[in-house]
């Protein structure tokens, strides 16, 4: 501190509480994604999880089904494909939020951060 | 020999019986509640001198804290700021849990699915009671996205809610088996090394590798375990 001690004004020590206030908390919705460096093991591992554990709830909802209401291959089949859909919904959704996917993806820009404007620098 | 698979077994330490569950303290409590402990001691005993120059101590821990409180600020948002306590407990846990399993002789309770499982279950239930707590009913639309036909509800209803029962299952599984084929590869080539005599040598290096490579998934994997409730927090706070 160079600058001669004096007291500071009202108005000066809220514009101090605020920038600290702002320093804390900036504010925004977040949702940016990990952005640390990935290797594509791991990226190939996270999608076939993300792929096989929709299937697994899917499959596992119409084996329960099916054994409370005794129609045995009914929800089973039925759930399967439900379970596949939705394992693939997660591989969408992952692959979009990544940015790897061509064409527009407004959704996927918006959660990349807000200084961004989608482009095409997204895509890799 | 011992085969690889032996270390993943739950052994009763304290055999305790309420009516008929068996609720022994076992080896997997044991190192639970060590983990418990030494992050407290952690968290608790490098804050105690509360310096304005952190020393080594305060300052790992400090760093503990500010890189979870980025992650949540980053991931969250500002509204995240709340469930910061929850999301910095489930990340020390989970590391420790990873990071104790990492010496020798010791029990990797994160390689066993049903803890996994039930730390996810925890962040799935949390996440949404907070998402009903903060849209109520209106939490339901996230299964429905705004837009499509509503003659295409039949199908996209089922899949939607199907995708959102899966998220517990796919954050347990990941965090359970990068940790169980890790350890079980550590074995493996621990067995060939004793086995292989002279040339056993070969096997110990790729295992000075390999632990290595398990110490960085040790803690890659409590991250990514702990960035996915984040993501998942926002998810339940902003509805999209």
């Amino acid at each position: 501190m160079t600058e001669p001690r004096r007291s500071l004004s009202l108005k000066e020590l809220g514009d101090r509480v605020r920038q600290a206030q702002h320093r804390q908390d900036p504010g925004g919705s977040g949702g940016g994604f990990g952005n640390g460096p990935r290797s594509s093991l791991g990226w190939a591992f996270r999608i076939g999880v993300d792929l096989v554990s929709a299937l697994v709830v899917g499959v596992g909802i119409g084996w329960f089904l099916d054994h409370t209401f005794g129609t045995m291959p009914l929800f089973l089949v039925l759930f399967f494909f439900l379970g596949a859909a939705a394992g693939a919904l997660n591989v969408w959704r992952l692959v979009t939020r990544m940015g790897m996917m061509p064409g527009p993806a407004p959704e996927a820009a918006k959660d990349r951060g807000p200084e961004k404007p989608p482009g095409p620098e997204g895509r890799g | 020999m011992a085969g690889p698979l032996e270390q993943f077994e739950v052994k009763p330490l304290l055999p305790i019986t309420v009516g008929t569950t068996d609720a022994s303290f076992t080896n997997a409590s044991l190192f639970m509640a060590l983990a418990v402990a030494l992050v407290t001691i952690f968290v608790v005993g490098g804050m105690r001198g509360r310096a304005l120059i952190p020393g080594r101590w305060q300052a790992m821990t400090e760093l503990a804290y500010e890189f979870v409180a980025g992650m949540v600020r980053d991931n969250v948002g500002s509204k995240g700021r709340q469930y910061f306590p929850f999301v910095f407990s489930l990340f020390m846990f989970v590391l420790f849990g990873n990071l104790l399993g990492m010496i020798p002789y010791s029990f990797t309770f994160t390689s066993h699915i049903i803890v996994t499982f039930a730390l996810a279950a925890v962040v799935f239930v949390l996440v949404t009671a907070v998402a009903l707590a903060r849209h109520g009913l209106h939490f339901f639309s996230y299964f429905f996205p705004s837009g499509a036909p509503v003659a295409t509800a039949p199908l996209i209803i089922p899949i939607e809610i199907l995708s959102y029962l899966s998220r517990p299952v796919s954050l347990s599984i990941r965090l359970f088996a990068n940790m169980m084929a890790g350890h079980t590869m550590l074995k493996v080539f621990a067995i060939f090394t004793v086995a292989m005599g002279v040339f056993g040598v070969l096997p110990l290096a790729v295992n000075v590798a390999l632990i290595g490579f398990e110490i960085l998934v040790a803690i890659l994997q409590a991250y990514v375990f702990t960035i996915l409730t984040c993501l998942y927090l926002h998810d339940a706070i902003h509805l999209h």
